[in-house]
């Protein structure tokens, strides 16, 4: 609205007046701020641990424990100690396999590690071996030794149209006692790096 | 204008009568393709049918040889075919064999695997296969497959016009499988199977079928469509030629050619494949370590037939009753006998008939592989299927060459002129009579033979011919004097002793033979049979030359790898036929018909009996025979004696299938897992444990989304289905059954994102 005193024109500016928030006001703000907070912290927390929630397992015969992620598949009726498999994931089922091999007196890390290239090149299409590290450090602080490798993983259904998927492998062996741990982690390779945390937890409580 | 209204009315009658001739062809279609038996999985059973190649590999390339339909009958890749088609041989020199799979329903078959022989039985014409290798030459892991697969029943339950469904491919890999409705015409009979030797169906297929499948209303295998084409280097083959075998850039007359044969409409009954099956789910490998040495095939003269003749039954010992020359009105059983030699495994024989000179497929054999030995006396027949009146010419052929034929006159009232039949052959007893099994006598100075006679007159010739391995050694002509029917006896005797081996004897009315029989002469005197083999015994030893001195071993303890079988015999002739038959648990397991091919007497035939995967536990047997009669058996136990049940042996049940889809784009999502969870469990307690042990069978969805339980489901059993996959919300359901009447289940399942 607009007035004039000998015709000039005069402006008068109408606006809301900037009220001050009472002080029980600006603790409610900050409250709500906080527990947003809070709840986003425990919603976070509670995805990690749900994600991260982990299942006992553990083996009399060979004297292994360890902790799988929890709603993974745990199988132990095949030529292995156990492997664990993310049956939820679409695509390519991510994998860790354990697996006990006997080494004789003169077998050594690599002369495991050519068996199981030779025997996984007879099976697996497209296999090569990508890296293989001697001085890997083990969880406990020893050395192991590490094989990166990948294959091109076929559905075994003939009748099934499925599109190849190009994994990636990694074999982390320590040998303890004449016999050599195999822990084998697979996933697809386009997510390898991604999932390879997991991975690393479930080594990290391994205990044999 | 007339013209035009003539040319009119021609072409609507014309397009009537065109009309009119498609509605009756169609209708002629539809009648003889009668409808598919609704239990049937046809779908099961087509992506079970596979194509096999066998190919020469050549450098880095792989040239055909031959092909042949298969029947996949075991999860883990057995494939039950032909084995003229995959067994190295001169018409087919391959040396690879390629599997191609149905993979696209109503397309031709896509090479998939490498296979090799594992079992086969080239007398019968059937091989098992077993898939061990990617194309590409990757070694498959054990188990690590899990095919469709069919499962073979019972054939001697099949019955007369049953209705049958074929299944093979109908052409050299251009065509899908072909799906044939029929009935079972007849079954004929020779000595290597009895009176089921051979069925025949009521429609002719392509030669390329063979070695596809037979199946029977509950669609499991019951025959095996078989024929051998004649080689291509026969006169009178046909082949055709595919392929620029000696790369000189044209493909012609000089390139390899394939043998293809014509329409065929002759099946293997399924149980003479059975054995085979067994043997090779059970991992057991059978070797004969005694005629290793001497398993040559010397170089065989022509093949001929002589003395072809017909008689209205056979004996139990594959003989003749009588010898006739016209067969009454009515008639259900005729058998065509004849002498052979010159035969050999690679040889094709065939039979030919003819009624009043128009073919007669119903009786016809088509061309098979040769079952018998390289000489001896055959027959081909059949029983129960009536024989029109007519004019019969039976011509027997091999390789595809006539040889000789025989006739014979069907119609008219029985035959009531002289007549001998149905000769035995004994030892005299204390008491006069003569006493023995009949056909296997034990070496002495006598044998006595025992006739029927009828219609016969005092005064009338006749007379008696005994043969040794062939050559005559007796003839007595003489007159009638014993009446007009009755039995008679007669005998050779040799003071020296009569020599071990094959005899005949033929009988003949006014120089007309009336009957005739072999019988062998074997082993030593000892009650009713005489003793050929003795101490026969299963033992363990570290090789073969311990074997022959360990003592018996009646228990072996489970898992064991390596098992030996000896026997010792005396007096039998070499070539004399024999038989060797293994079994576990009464069930079939080996069969072995071959000439003897050791000394007359001797100790320690040897087998050895080893199991890939170590022997089953089972109750294992070795019997041995002289034509229908055992001699000797001997036993062990292994284990608990009783085998174990394989679970993903048998394809009873429900086949399921189906498609996952995105609920909101309705696309087919890709690797999904469908979790069939056990029906001891729910998915609750699934969920608790994530146990592979729970999980009755987990499949997992390809590009569109498609996937496919690989084993059965059984009816009515309560299962849990958990479908999980990540970006969506999780699908579960409990108490899913099956009833026995549901068909093939193909689910379509929508997930929603969440």
């Amino acid at each position: 609205m607009t007035t004039s005193t000998n015709n000039i024109p005069a402006i008068v500016e109408i606006g809301r007046t900037e009220a001050r928030d009472t002080l029980r006001q600006r603790w409610s703000n900050y409250f709500v701020l906080i527990y947003a907070a809070v709840c986003l912290i425990i919603a976070i927390n509670l995805r990690d641990s749900i994600l991260n929630a982990t299942v006992r397992y553990s083996d009399v015969a060979t004297g292994i424990r360890a902790n799988y992620p929890a709603n993974w598949l745990v199988d132990d009726d095949g030529d292995y100690v156990f492997q664990v498999r993310d049956a939820s994931r679409v695509g390519f089922k991510t994998a860790i396999i354990v697996d006990v091999q006997p080494l004789g007196l003169a077998t050594t890390t690599r002369n495991l590690l050519d068996a199981l290239s030779l025997d996984r090149a007879q099976t697996l299409s497209g296999y090569r071996t990508l890296e293989i590290d001697e001085t890997y450090i083990l969880p406990d602080g020893s050395t192991g030794t590490a094989m990166l490798y990948t294959y091109v993983n076929a559905e075994v259904n003939p009748v099934l149209q499925t599109f190849p998927t190009i994994v990636e492998g990694l074999d982390v062996i320590a040998v303890r006692q004449e016999q050599a741990i195999i822990v084998t982690f697979l996933a697809d390779a386009r997510t390898f790096d991604e999932e390879r945390p997991i991975f690393e937890r479930f080594l990290n409580a391994l205990e044999f | 204008m007339r013209w035009n209204s003539r040319t009119r009315l021609q072409r609507w009658l014309l397009w009537l009568v065109l009309c009119t001739c498609m509605f009756i062809a169609s209708f002629v279609v539809a009648q003889d393709s009668a409808p598919i038996a609704p239990t049937l999985d046809l779908e099961r059973i087509r992506q079970a049918t596979v194509f096999i190649l066998q190919a020469r590999s050549i450098g880095d390339t792989l040239d055909i040889t031959c092909f042949s339909s298969g029947t996949i009958v075991s999860r883990d890749g057995l494939i039950l075919t032909n084995a003229h088609a995959t067994i190295p041989s001169p018409a087919c020199p391959g040396d690879e064999l390629v599997v191609a799979l149905t993979v696209t329903p109503e397309a031709p078959p896509i090479p998939r695997y490498r296979a090799v022989v594992i079992q086969s039985n080239p007398g019968l014409d059937l091989a098992l296969l077993r898939i061990d290798r990617e194309l590409d030459g990757r070694l498959i892991p054990e188990d690590a497959l899990a095919l469709p697969f069919v499962e073979t029943d019972d054939s001697s339950t099949v019955a007369l016009d049953d209705t049958i469904t074929i299944v093979g491919y109908p052409g050299i890999a251009n065509d899908p499988t072909a799906v044939q409705t029929a009935t079972v015409v007849t079954f004929l009979a020779e000595p290597v199977g009895g009176e089921r030797s051979w069925m025949k169906s009521s429609l002719e297929i392509p030669a390329s079928m063979s070695g596809g499948g037979a199946y029977n209303r509950a669609g499991r295998l019951i025959a095996i469509p078989t024929t051998a084409p004649v080689s291509a280097a026969r006169p009178g083959s046909t082949c055709v030629t595919l392929q620029d075998s000696n790369r000189d850039n044209l493909i012609n007359a000089d390139d390899t050619c394939i043998p293809v044969g014509g329409r065929i409409s002759t099946l293997r009954p399924a149980n003479f494949a059975r054995p085979l099956i067994r043997a090779a789910q059970l991992g057991l490998e059978l070797e004969n370590l005694s005629e290793r040495s001497v398993n040559t095939i010397a170089a065989a003269p022509q093949p001929n037939f002589r003395r072809l003749f017909f008689s209205p039954s056979v004996n139990e010992a594959g003989m003749p009753t009588q010898v006739i020359r016209t067969l009454p009105a009515g008639s259900t059983s005729l058998y065509l006998f004849f002498d052979y030699a010159g035969m050999t495994p690679e040889t094709v024989f065939e039979l030919r008939v003819t009624t009043d000179g128009i073919p007669n497929t119903t009786f016809s054999l088509s061309p098979v592989r040769w079952g018998g030995g390289a000489r001896g006396i055959w027959y081909i027949g059949s029983t129960g299927q009536p024989y029109p009146n007519g004019d019969y010419e039976f011509t027997l052929l091999a390789d595809g060459i006539p040889l000789e034929s025989a006739r014979l006159t069907v119609g008219g009232a029985p035959d009531t002129s002289p007549q001998f039949s149905d000769i035995i052959f004994g030892s005299i007893n204390n008491e006069g009579n003569v006493s023995g099994n009949g056909f296997v006598l034990p070496v002495g100075p006598i044998a006595n033979a025992l006739f029927l006679y009828r219609n016969m007159t005092d005064g009338m010739s006749w007379a008696a011919l005994w043969y040794y391995e062939g050559t005559e050694i007796a003839r007595t002509e003489t007159t009638w004097a014993d009446g007009v029917s009755g039995t008679k006896d007669i005998s050779i005797q040799e003071p020296n002793g009569l020599l071990p081996g094959t005899y005949r004897l033929e009988l003949y009315i006014d120089d007309r033979l009336s009957t005739t029989a072999d019988f062998t002469m074997a082993g030593a005197q000892q009650g009713v049979l005489p003793q050929v083999f003795f101490d026969s015994r299963f033992t363990s030893a570290e090789t073969p030359a311990e074997a022959a001195s360990t003592p018996a071993i009646t228990t072996f303890s489970s898992g064991v790898n390596t098992t030996y079988t000896v026997f010792n015999w005396r007096s039998l002739l070499p070539g004399t036929l024999w038989t060797a038959r293994w079994t576990v648990d009464g069930n079939l397991l080996f069969e072995q018909t071959i000439p003897w091919s050791q000394s007359t007497d001797g100790a320690n035939y040897l087998y050895r009996l080893s199991g890939t995967r170590g022997i089953p536990d089972g109750t294992y047997a070795l019997e041995l025979y002289l034509g229908p009669l055992r001699l000797a058996r001997t036993e062990a136990r292994v284990g608990i004696g009783q085998l174990p049940i394989d679970p993903f042996a048998q394809t009873d049940g429900i086949q399921m299938r189906g498609q996952i889809l995105d609920a909101d784009t309705g696309a087919g999502i890709p690797g999904v897992s469908f979790i069939l969870i056990s029906e001891l469990f729910s998915v609750a307690d699934f969920l608790q444990r994530w146990d592979n042990d729970m999980v009755y069978a987990l499949a997992v969805t390809d590009r569109i989304g498609r996937f496919q339980i690989d084993r059965p489901l059984s009816f009515d059993a309560p299962y849990s289905v958990y479908i999980a996959a990540d970006g969506y919300l999780p699908i579960e359901a409990d108490g899913v059954a099956i009833a026995p009447e549901d068909l093939p289940i193909d689910l379509t399942i929508y997930l929603t994102r969440g």
